[in-house]
């Protein structure tokens, strides 16, 4: 069964990327005050959502290692990791970009930017913390924790720009109403489902990785043992 | 916007460089690790 969704998942997923750059470039509306720049918008709010759910992902796992102990928590945990702090990277650079021009500037010091970086910061130092600790068992139950502690700034840096005043624009407004033109409304609908989906493909695969240097590491154990 | 389309290129420039560029080192990872295992486990059944 997960090998048939690996399988599928990227034939369903290539056509909503093509369809969502389609709709990004041609079918959305182009914004009247910032002009094209803003389509990097789409993309940019889909991989900041994503990377938000893989880390929500790591906070998952790392809750049921502490709780179950089982290796394949720690496994999902690493992944989706792994995989956020690239998907932020992403962020991190495609908001600059549309920044410079609209704003003036690369970088300014706002709540939901700062908050942002901290939070890539936080899962790079989680990464760290991994390949520090060589013993497996220590090395899941100190890298949960600080996966735990990591995704408590998630909602912050999400709920940074009603908590804090803030330039940073705000896809959603109070009460849930989206501030957008419903074409970009649903291109955004799109795109976000599309990078969903791509994360999940590399989350499969990163996992499976994890699995199989597992079993090399209990290989190399069994050689040493039979030596 | 000044310069807007320059800028829109660099983002997505950027945004598809770094995704192929983590599917290029996961792929990579992938290949060395199945490697290794197949080794291994060549080892383990001529003994």
């Amino acid at each position: 069964m997960k090998e048939k969704i690996k399988t599928i998942l990227p034939y369903v997923d290539l056509p909503l990327i093509i369809l969502a750059l389609y709709m990004v470039f041609i079918y959305a509306p182009t914004d009247s005050y910032m002009g094209d720049i803003q389509r990097i918008f789409y993309f940019h709010v889909s991989f900041a959502w994503v990377g938000f759910l893989s880390f929500f992902c790591n906070f998952v796992g790392s809750i049921m290692y502490l709780i179950k102990k089982e290796r394949c928590w720690d496994i999902l945990a690493v992944s989706a990791a792994e995989i956020g702090i690239a998907f932020c990277l992403i962020v991190l650079t495609t908001g600059p970009i549309w920044a410079r021009p609209v704003w003036g500037t690369w970088w300014t010091w706002d709540p939901r930017l700062v908050t942002f970086l901290i939070l890539t910061f936080m899962y790079a130092a989680y990464m760290t913390v991994r390949n520090a600790i060589e013993e497996e068992t220590k090395r899941a139950r100190f890298a949960a924790v600080i996966g735990i502690i990591a995704f408590l700034n998630v909602p912050l840096t999400y709920l940074a720009s009603h908590l804090w005043r803030t330039i940073h624009p705000d896809v959603i407004r109070p009460g849930g109403k989206w501030g957008l033109d419903p074409a970009m409304t649903a291109t955004l609908r799109i795109a976000v489902p599309a990078i969903t989906i791509f994360f999940v493909i590399l989350l499969l695969r990163r996992m499976d990785l994890e699995g199989m240097r597992d079993r090399v590491a209990e290989l190399k154990k069994k050689i040493m043992k039979e030596a | 916007m000044e310069g807007g389309l320059y800028y829109l290129f660099l983002a997505y420039t950027i945004l598809w460089v770094v995704n192929f560029g983590y599917i290029f080192f996961l792929g990579k990872r992938y290949k060395d690790v199945q490697k290794e295992l197949e080794h291994l486990e060549k080892i383990i059944s001529g003994k």
